[in-house]
């Protein structure tokens, strides 16, 4: 297992070498200047060409990635145009409230896709089914931007048991704050995972070995869950880490409109303002992120399921 | 105050598009009926979006509390040379002082660190009185010596981005209390350029011994805040300075500078009580906020313009006849009722409402009769076909471009809406790259001479903000304004050079539109000043 891992994380490498280089030409290709961004009308030939002395756009763009690259390696991600500071304290200030966020609508996704999958696959085409998947087609309809406006006046100006927006100081109050934003995004991914695990919940339960089981015997829970729901759990386990992977750029809407500190709010100032070295640590954070969000959904597999051990070792 | 695309954009973002397009329609309606001249003026337009309505102190002021006061976007940086963004001039404007700075009509400079100043007869020489007594926050006394480094810094540092405001100037500090500024020639707008936030003066000894990146973290200032504590993109924690100059202010004890970039959460929490301030109220829910009992909605000219653009380098915008025709096509009373709802002002020209500004010819009307004549006396008496360029996202520029596309139908001219993302548009524009754009033109000083170098003269640095608009009397009645040091005089040039653009049109001037903020009933004294800053130390709460 931990040899697994330590392979994993080795091909983190030329996953982010791959995602700097793809991220520093991009992000260079967009029209628009930094320089003349921030000089706005002032810009003067003269004042222009300092200022991309100074920000070192003044250098053919392979020395540009070559000095990116060196400072990278020395765990310098460069000084961001706009603030003045160095990016990676502006990105490590910001990365706990999105980790936060995607980890609770993680955990509401579980919490409420689950049980409700086993509900409906166990009671399947029955009134209980319908009604799940029912309600949660309507969920995944609903833009996420707009779903997180109305769940505020629901639920923090109509009856206010939630904060509209903000983060909080201690961790209670993250949990609090982030209930509505989690949400939010959860509604989104639920039906996506309950789907995938009723699915395979149905193909399961009709399987021999459940039969083999029953007639061993087993009580009804037992079988359930250990040969039922574990062997059930393996897609939906694929089907939630993509999507989460997915969704960490998602939190770039939520945040802002939850007025949450995190990622998405500095990334959209730095695309907008076209600060590329902040874009590329923010990207670079993301692709770590989804990678690291994959590998935990790996090891879940090679927990689970002996083949995948098996195969990997 | 700059122009900065990707702050418009965030102010500007997110608005519910389904008021937008009934708005539109209704100005479209507006605009066919053919009775909407300039002269019946909408109700609630330019009367109720002039009248400012600053909470009136109720008793007098308490000290003490924490006022809660979210704006759209967080502070860059706290270094004054630094950041070209509202949100971080308005909050250092809070814990800085400055030689001189704004009076609260924008009309003029009044003492701050400097209590006098001389100016030698031959305009060249300042001689700076400083305030004696004056700490910074760390406790160390306010000197001369710190002014002069403070103001060769923002004036020719490399990293300033604020030496564009300043001539060449020899600053020497004779004792702890004097400043002396020499100039080569007489510069008119010295005191206004003195008064902007990148002038603050900041601590030599503090700033050299933590260097830039940590002053722009940690900064000390002499001025009626501290800052306690920053999480950044969420709050700014200031405090009050115990050894401010101006006492008993500030009242408060504590400002907590919150981020709120959504327009819609920010409303909701000013709403519920979760704050006390909310900035950049959306016009389309100015109304429905002003009925809520615990609120009131603050709507405060501010100086800047809001105009279309046109291209010169374009055969068709190089006939006068065309520029003005179009002018006279658009109703610009309809088009502030539809898309600000009534909260705004035509535009007399290119200068916002401020010092020198022409109130005195008006506005171009909407006399569509008078812009098909034009047209007629034109090169192009059938008409053409024109792109107008907008920012993606920006509702109120996509609003306002559809009707103006509907009106300039009506003369033989076809507008084709093109959007681009804030950035990429801005590129376009310097570039030359345009046919007709939007742009929104603050000033940064309160004189009119940045604007009037940057967007009516042809050869200030920008080429008219990229009209290529050139007209040979207004850069000589321009350059004469700069060093023109006897008030009456500059107030006649500027008249001149205002006729001259107003008649030139080498924009299509819109809008004043006002700043709109949502102030919670027991707080006193906030106000929205025409420079769009915030005295903070003035603020009670009761």
């Amino acid at each position: 297992m931990l040899g697994f891992i330590a392979r994993r994380l080795l091909l983190l490498i030329p996953v982010a070498i791959g995602v700097t280089l793809f991220t520093f030409f991009l992000v260079r290709l967009i029209p628009g200047d930094p320089a003349q961004n921030m000089l706005g009308v002032h810009a003067t030939p003269e004042l222009l060409a300092q200022l991309r002395a100074r920000l070192g756009l003044d250098r053919p763009l392979p020395a540009q990635y070559f000095i990116f690259i060196s400072q990278l390696l020395h765990g310098d991600l460069g000084t961001s145009y706009y603030f003045g500071q160095p990016v990676l304290s502006l990105v490590a200030e910001r990365v706990t409230p999105t980790i936060f966020l995607l980890a609770y609508s993680a955990l509401i996704t579980t919490v409420v896709s689950f049980p409700a999958a086993i509900l409906a696959a166990l009671r399947r085409d029955s009134f209980w089914d319908q009604a799940v998947r029912f309600t949660f087609v309507f969920g995944i309809s609903l833009p996420s931007y707009w779903l997180g406006i109305v769940l505020i006046l629901l639920l923090a100006v109509a009856v206010p048991l939630f904060p509209v927006g903000g983060y909080g100081t201690t961790f209670l109050e993250h949990l609090w704050y982030l209930f509505l934003p989690a949400l939010t995004i959860a509604l989104g991914v639920i039906p996506i995972v309950l789907r995938a695990l009723r699915g395979s919940l149905i193909e399961v339960l009709q399987a021999d070995f459940m039969d083999t089981a029953r007639s061993k015997g087993l009580p009804p829970h037992v079988v359930l869950l250990r040969h039922g729901v574990r062997n059930a759990l393996l897609p939906a386990i694929t089907v939630l880490a993509v999507n989460v992977g997915w969704l960490i750029g998602g939190t770039v809407i939520i945040e802002n409109v939850f007025a949450i500190p995190g990622l998405g709010q500095l990334m959209i100032f730095a695309v907008s303002a076209r600060d590329y070295p902040t874009v590329q640590a923010v990207t670079l954070v993301f692709a770590v992120l989804v990678v690291v969000v994959y590998l935990v959904a790996d090891a879940t597999y090679f927990a689970l399921d002996p083949r995948v051990r098996g195969q990997l070792r | 105050m700059v122009h900065s695309p990707s702050s418009d954009h965030a102010s500007r973002k997110g608005r519910p598009r389904l008021l937008a397009v009934l708005a539109i329609t209704a100005a479209l309606m507006a605009g066919c009926s053919g009775q909407a001249p300039a002269s019946s003026s909408p109700s609630g337009s330019a009367s109720s979006g002039a009248s400012s309505a600053p909470t009136t102190p109720a008793g007098s002021p308490v000290s003490g509390g924490t006022l809660t006061f979210a704006r759209n976007a967080d502070v860059i940086s706290w270094d004054p040379i630094i950041p070209t963004d509202n949100p971080s001039i308005w909050a250092q404007l809070n814990i800085y002082d400055q030689l001189v700075r704004v009076a609260k009509d924008a009309q003029s400079v009044e003492p701050d660190l400097a209590t006098a100043w001389d100016i030698s007869p031959d305009g060249k020489t300042y001689t700076f009185h400083l305030r004696p007594g004056v700490t910074f926050s760390d406790g160390t006394p306010v000197k001369a010596s710190d002014v002069q480094f403070s103001l060769d810094r923002v004036a020719t540092d490399k990293e300033s981005l604020w030496g564009f405001l300043f001539p060449k100037m020899d600053i020497t500090a004779p004792d702890d209390a004097t400043v002396v500024i020499t100039l080569d020639a007489p510069w008119a707008p010295l005191l206004a350029d003195l008064s902007v936030f990148a002038a603050s003066i900041i601590p030599q000894a503090y700033f050299e011994q933590v260097g830039e990146q940590a002053f722009g973290d940690k900064p000390i200032g002499s001025g009626p805040f501290v800052l306690a504590d920053w999480q950044k993109g969420s709050v700014a924690v200031l405090k009050r300075n115990p050894t401010y100059w101006d006492q008993p202010k500030p009242y408060l004890d504590e400002v907590d500078l919150k981020v709120v970039a959504e327009d819609n959460t920010r409303m909701l929490q000013v709403q519920s009580g979760q704050l006390d301030i909310a900035t950049d109220v959306p016009f389309n829910q100015i109304d429905a906020l002003k009925k809520s009992a615990d609120l009131d909605v603050q709507i405060s000219p501010v100086i800047g313009t809001y105009w279309i653009q046109f291209n010169q380098k374009l055969p068709q915008f190089q006939d006068m006849h065309v520029r003005q025709a179009i002018n006279w096509a658009v109703d610009k009373e309809a088009l502030i009722k539809s898309v600000l709802f009534g909260y705004g002002e035509p535009a007399y020209g290119y200068l916002g409402k401020m010092l020198y500004s022409d109130l005195q010819d008006a506005p171009y009307g909407y006399d569509v009769a008078k812009a098909k004549d034009l047209m007629s006396q034109s090169k192009y008496p059938n008409g053409f076909a024109v792109t107008l360029l907008t920012a993606a996202g920006d509702t109120i520029g996509q609003q306002v471009a559809v009707i103006v596309k509907a009106q300039l139908a009506e003369i033989g001219i076809t507008v084709n809406i093109q959007q681009e993302e804030a950035a990429s548009a801005f590129q376009k524009q310097v570039d030359g790259d345009y046919e007709m754009i939007e742009y929104y033109m603050t000033s940064d000083i309160i004189d009119p001479a940045e604007n009037t170098t940057y967007a009516a003269a042809g050869d200030g640095g920008s080429n008219a903000v990229y009209t290529y608009y050139n007209n040979p009397m207004v850069n000589d009645l321009v350059r004469a304004s700069n060093t023109e040091m006897d008030a009456t005089k500059r107030e006649a040039d500027y008249l001149k050079i205002q006729q001259l653009v107003h008649e030139d049109a080498p924009m299509l001037f819109l809008f004043w539109q006002p700043a709109r903020t949502a102030v919670r009933q027991d707080i006193h004294g906030f106000q929205v000043l025409p420079t769009a800053n915030y005295r903070l130390w003035e603020v009670w709460k009761s």
